[in-house]
């Protein structure tokens, strides 16, 4: 997980120039925590349930959002799943979902500390 | 071109992060927003739209049945249409192209590379300098 904020929400505020990028960044990943704190489990679900294309969604909203938020190892997984998915009749292992899922979680820790942590202005 | 002063974009994704990042930089760079969450509810927000920033895969309606959709409307025949998608399959760009996509962006999608692109389609939003 990277703290930092990605190039993309660098632009983003830099093209904006009138709310503190901080305040910004804050705000879409809140966003993201309330969008996306069940997408392992309802991964978990469809794949049981054989819903590939169900399942597909939801790794390719991961993948968007992830990587907007900066959450790359988060990403990076999510691609994994994907092409394996999109792969078919491959299916993803067990141990490819068990590497998302832990990836989820940790950026899901690293995204809720970072909101926690002390402000610095215009960081 | 004359400028696109407040053109209106309809951004159309089923991650709330993406439309959230895309609006606020398309906003401040002179463009009016409107978001949809799917194809299906975008087809209800095409009033006084300039241009489409659409999703890929979606829920309900997937941007290539939502571009399918605008292209038998001979209210959007020629709305230019813009995909922003973490994949790039060939076999969607071919089908893209032959409906007339106006371009593809890979995502993350970089704002000033957005407004790029809509400034060639559209002209240059309020505040920026027009295209040559």
């Amino acid at each position: 997980m990277n703290p930092h904020r990605p190039a993309v929400l660098c632009a983003a505020t830099g093209i904006a120039n009138c709310m503190d990028s901080r305040v910004f960044y804050g705000q879409v990943v809140r966003k993201y925590l309330q969008c996306h704190v069940a997408d392992a489990t309802a991964l978990e679900v469809a794949l049981q349930a054989c819903d590939t294309e169900r399942a597909c969604l939801i790794v390719h909203t991961l993948v968007a959002s992830s990587a907007t938020v900066g959450a790359l190892a988060l990403e990076q997984q999510s691609r994994v799943v994907l092409a394996a998915l999109r792969s078919a009749p491959f299916a993803p292992s067990a141990a490819m979902i068990q590497a998302l899922a832990l990836a989820h979680t940790q950026a899901l820790c690293a995204l809720g500390d970072w909101l926690q942590a002390p402000v610095q202005l215009n960081s | 071109m004359s400028t696109a002063a407040c053109a209106k974009i309809l951004l159309v994704d089923d991650s709330d992060v993406v439309r959230t990042v895309l609006s606020l930089a398309l906003r401040q760079a002179g463009y009016a927003t409107v978001q949809a969450g799917n194809g299906q509810e975008a087809l209800t927000k095409l009033d006084g739209v300039a241009a489409v920033v659409c999703d890929l895969h979606m829920p309900t309606m997937g941007g290539l049945e939502f571009l399918r959709c605008l292209r038998q409307n001979p209210h959007t025949v020629d709305l230019p249409l813009f995909f922003a998608s973490v994949e790039t399959r060939e076999a969607d760009k071919a089908v893209g192209r032959e409906l007339c996509a106006a371009g593809w962006l890979t995502k993350p999608v970089r704002p000033p590379q957005l407004i790029e692109a809509l400034a060639r389609v559209i002209g240059a939003p309020q505040g920026l300098p027009e295209q040559a």
